[in-house]
């Protein structure tokens, strides 16, 4: 092979290895990330809930009070007492970007289909989320202290994580002409700041339907109790499991999927679903150039023989001829 | 056979010899149906279970039978005897629920027939269905069907045996107030609470579990012993998620579960979970 | 073999008349021009306009668009992303036949390719600038804050370096046609290179998209949804790229007839037949590819339960069975009508597999009500781009040698 192009081969394969070289996230060999300790989450019992919405209220309340210049995204518009007075008509209404969660009125068949029972619907803030796997500007980080929060200042708005998050909860400002993601955060910035002990859905509710504590102390809670009264509740914490788990938990008395909990979800967290795939990647950087290249090389080859039989056959038919001539 | 003889020869005699007769006869008759009837009477007014066979718990000296009222609870069931009698004959649970299980009975203990919360011809189970009433659920929401831990001789004691603890002194009206921020205090009527518990508590399977109106008083003022006053509510409930006991509710959710739940599953609301100033006005 | 191995060299303006001709550009009177003779398009370009200043400085995507919370990708994604990037495949798989396995019948249908791959990844990144909410930051996840978790950033930055690696290679078109000799010699002596990197970056971000939709399997229908979906993305990228270029290169014989060279025009049955046998061979294996996840993952009672059963079915049998028949019965009988048929339905068949994963048979859980429909200005906007794709690929192909040779330059190629 000549030099110039076993170098530009060489380059090839570099250049695009170099540049792939960012790419993929194959799982550390043996590793795995049980999740940081002592991280916060948020217990809703469905059998406490009156659909009051007063955690709405309080939501709106922290996140339009306090108001942050730098970070226009977690900024909600206030809203007056009288919009969270009922509860929203229909069960199929969900977030919009002018509020970070919702209470629905559901009517399970499991009570006869004429009993409300009320799910608050929020930011599940998984363990292994699926929305910062996805964003490909790392706008989302778990913390430590368990929320998932969003950074607006890299967001390009692709909106992939709305296609990956299994709650479809992010999302968008759609109406604006600068727009970011609009999601729960568990009051992060407050609860940090020490401006709030706990997140504002939370210290809102009289029920105490939401309780607030270390996961795994929740989930010790929540089978506590289940178990305290056999028969009453389901014996599942959704959440637990749920695409790796959770750190937003549910307990109910009614069956998960007839107050709109997806019970389909599995248990793989969201990372793992892609990770595999994504790293065969830089392998494919790494073999395809020397595979194209040997064919190439085989092809070349190939010819150059071919092209030598022919001269070789062309001169011993002219010296054939000659041969005959000269006689 | 000469007094035979003797009266054959008589018409009166022979009269008088069968009247006499068929008057023993008849007696005899008449007296042996008295017995037969008397004998099924007799199973009606009380059985004593065969329970002596518990041995209570180590430390503790044996349970008495159980007093068990059947004819009360053939009332309760409207004749239908196979509501406990499941097999549809009438013979008694351990002919086939032996202490040790037995195929017959499907492998069910004896202990466990009585017991068994979930099975709805049992004892426990049974008495738990009646629990989930709406006159009865206001209480019993958040109690757990069967004996508790300490507590067998709830049934294994003779009724009569301990006296029925004095009711405390009550108030008519309570002042719950010691929140107010967004919402002044609310006036709560004692009285027509108690009363209206009361109520819902007089009947027999009730009375046969409630040591007394006292025990009505554990319905909302629990972990307070039977008889005595009730401390304050805020006693134990204070701030909301304490590390020490995570599950109690802080004093806000306190009052407003057992306000709430108790409405709720009692059928009762006279104002709607969600209407706020219904129970307490606004502050300005 | 060929039907006309005819035609005489397509004229190609020397270097200074090639300025002349860039420089009407920047004088009105060429569109005036422009829109006189051709007032249906003009009418698309108004109206694309019209609906891209309502998208930047009106009303944003809410006002242009019908996506929502629960339907966050339209048929920007669909459409412009997904089937842009398969259907400009053509770069790859030409320059892999031409140029890697040296197939001699090839080498004059590389720039066409190239061009088509050129303008069509050009446009998908423009067609990205309405799509994505902040789009003056469409370089942030290769320079300022990468998330390398995500299949999106090695879409994205495998798409970056794969148009760059494309302007390159079509470059020397350009430079050839103004004279600038030294930057047309200097990227020659890269091709072999270019070539491997664009092929390899190609297997990468075809299969990337496909990798995009594994984050959701309780979105995706179980018929679709499967780990081999990557796979299956990139397997179907290159009968999309070479169906891709047969289409174009019928519709542009009807027009450009006179851009084309005797020695083109000469090649190009041999290129028809060459890959209609090499679409016929990779649809056959793609055709059993499909069923291995149904069989592996015991989905075979979807194949009989309602309407996405039979998208199913239409979409294996009628674009995937039958283009592989018509391309195997058109390359054994030498007939260019039915391999031409067969181009054009593969095409509209990776139209409907994109369709499918990212549009029909995705978002599954919604209610009825829900479901997304684009917009009117949404349908603008992609027709107004495959428009602007076509009067790219028409200039170009107009003044410069891209059916043809360059005279100046005939001993590179």
């Amino acid at each position: 092979m000549k030099r110039r192009n076993f170098l530009g081969l060489a380059g090839a394969a570099t250049a695009t290895v170099t540049a792939t070289a960012l790419t993929g996230n194959a799982k550390a060999s043996g590793h795995s990330f049980e999740g940081y300790p002592n991280s916060y989450g948020v217990l809703f019992d469905a059998s406490r809930c009156i659909g009051c919405r007063q955690c709405e209220m309080g939501c709106n309340k922290i996140n339009s009070e306090n108001k942050s210049e730098a970070k226009p995204w977690i900024n909600l518009p206030a809203k007056d007492a009288s919009v969270f007075a009922t509860p929203p008509a229909e069960d199929t209404v969900r977030t919009d970007s002018t509020m970070f969660t919702l209470v629905n009125k559901f009517e399970p068949q499991a009570l006869g289909g004429k009993s409300p029972v009320y799910k608050k619907f929020q930011c599940m803030h998984c363990k292994e989320p699926a929305c910062a796997s996805a964003c490909f500007v790392k706008a989302f980080t778990k913390t430590p202290e368990g929320a998932v929060t969003y950074n607006g200042s890299v967001c390009v708005g692709c909106r992939y994580c709305m296609v990956a998050c299994p709650w479809s909860v992010p999302t968008y400002q759609f109406d604006k002409l600068i727009p970011y993601v609009k999601k729960c955060h568990m009051c992060h910035p407050y609860i940090t700041s020490g401006k709030a002990q706990v997140p504002g859905c939370v210290g809102a509710c009289p029920m105490e339907a939401l309780v607030w504590g270390k996961r795994e102390d929740l989930v010790k809670q929540a089978w506590e109790r289940i178990g305290a009264v056999p028969g009453k509740y389901l014996p599942h914490v959704y959440g637990e499991h749920e695409m790796g788990g959770t750190n937003w938990l549910y307990i109910s008395h009614v069956p998960f999927a007839q107050i709109g909990l997806a019970e389909d979800l599995g248990e793989t967290p969201a990372p793992e679903l892609t990770s595999g795939a994504l790293g065969l990647v830089p392998l494919v950087a790494c073999l395809w150039p020397v595979l194209l290249g040997g064919i190439w090389q085989i092809t070349k080859w190939k010819d150059r023989k071919a092209g030598e039989a022919t001269q070789q056959a062309v001169a011993e038919a002219v010296a054939l001829e000659r041969a005959k001539a000269g006689k | 056979m000469r007094m035979v003889k003797r009266f054959s020869r008589s018409r009166w005699g022979r009269v008088c010899f069968l009247t006499l007769a068929l008057s023993l006869a008849s007696a005899l008759l008449a007296g042996l149906g008295v017995g037969v009837v008397d004998q099924a009477k007799a199973q009606s007014p009380q059985i004593l279970m065969s329970g002596t066979a518990i041995g209570g718990k180590p430390g503790q000296s044996p349970l008495s039978k159980v007093q068990f009222n059947h004819q009360k609870h053939e009332a309760a069931v409207n004749g239908n005897c196979d509501a406990c009698h499941h097999t549809g004959s009438q013979e008694p649970c351990s002919s086939c629920h032996t202490s040790q299980g037995s195929p017959e009975g499907g492998n069910v203990q004896l202990s466990q027939a009585m017991h068994d919360a979930k099975a709805k011809a049992s004892c426990v189970g049974c008495h738990y269905q009646e629990t989930r009433k709406p006159e009865c659920l206001g209480c019993h929401r958040n109690i757990a069907p069967g004996p508790k831990k300490d507590n067998c001789s709830v049934c294994h004691q003779d009724p009569k045996a301990a006296p029925a603890p004095a009711v405390p002194a009550q108030p008519d009206t309570v002042e719950i107030g010691s929140l107010s921020k967004r919402y002044g205090a609310c006036t709560f009527d004692h009285a027509a609470h108690v009363e209206a518990l009361k109520a819902a508590a007089k009947g027999d399977l009730a009375k046969a579990f409630h040591s007394g109106d006292a025990a009505l008083c554990q319905g909302c003022h629990h972990h307070t012993p039977v008889g005595e006053t009730p401390s304050k509510c805020g006693t134990c409930h204070g701030k909301a998620f304490q590390k020490e006991d995570p599950s109690r509710p802080g004093l806000m959710a306190a009052y407003h579960i057992q306000c709430n739940q108790c409405h709720k599953a009692m059928g009762v609301e006279p104002v709607a979970a969600t209407d706020c100033t219904g129970c307490h006005a606004p502050k300005k | 073999m060929s039907q006309h191995d005819h035609g005489a060299q397509p004229v190609i303006l020397p270097p200074t008349e090639a300025w002349g001709v860039l420089r009407s550009l920047l004088n009105p009177i060429t569109y005036l021009k422009f829109v006189k003779e051709h007032p249906i398009l003009s009418i698309i370009f108004v109206a694309g306009l019209v609906v891209t200043v309502n998208r930047f400085l009106i009303g944003g995507l809410a006002g242009t668009t019908h996506l929502d919370n629960n339907n966050p990708w339209g048929i920007w994604i669909s459409f412009d992303l997904l089937c842009g990037v398969a259907l400009a495949a053509g770069g790859y798989t030409t320059t892999a036949a031409a140029l890697i396995f040296n197939i001699k019948g090839f080498r004059t249908a590389v720039k066409p390719a190239i061009l088509t791959a050129f303008l069509g990844y050009s446009f998908v990144v423009y067609a990205l600038l309405y799509d994505v909410g902040q789009p003056w930051r469409l370089p942030y996840p290769v320079f300022v804050s990468p998330g390398t978790s995500s299949v999106l950033f090695e879409v994205g930055l495998c798409v970056m370096l794969y148009v760059t690696v494309l302007a390159i290679e079509w470059l020397p078109n350009f430079t050839d046609w103004v004279g600038m000799k030294k930057i047309s010699h200097l990227i020659h002596k890269a091709t072999i290179a270019l070539t491997i990197m664009g092929i390899v970056l190609s297997t990468m971000h075809q299969s990337s998209l496909g990798m995009l939709y594994l984050i959701a399997p309780s979105k995706l229908h179980p018929l679709w949804y499967s780990p081999q979906l990557p796979l299956q993305f990139f397997v179907s990228s290159m009968v999309a790229g070479m169906s891709m270029v047969i289409f174009e290169g019928t519709i542009s014989h009807h027009y450009l007839h006179s851009r084309m060279s005797p020695e083109y025009n000469r090649d190009h049955d041999g290129v028809l037949f060459g890959f209609a046998k090499a679409c016929s061979i990779i649809l056959f294996g793609y055709f059993f590819m499909k069923w291995v996840p149904i069989a592996g993952e015991n989905k075979w009672a979807y194949l009989t339960d309602g309407k996405f059963a039979v998208m199913w079915w239409v979409e294996m049998f009628g674009f995937v069975a039958l283009p592989c028949l018509l391309y195997a019965v058109g390359y054994r009988n030498k007939s260019t009508g039915i391999i031409k048929a067969a181009a054009a339905i593969s095409v509209l068949g990776i139209v409907v597999n994109r369709f499918n994963v990212s549009w029909f048979a995705f978002n599954i859980q919604l209610r009825p009500g829900q479901h997304y429909f684009p917009s009117v200005q949404e349908v603008i906007v992609s027709v107004f781009v495959v428009t602007l794709i076509i009067l790219c690929f028409r200039f170009i192909s107009k003044y410069m040698a891209i059916f043809s040779d360059h005279p100046a330059y005939k001993d590179h190629h």
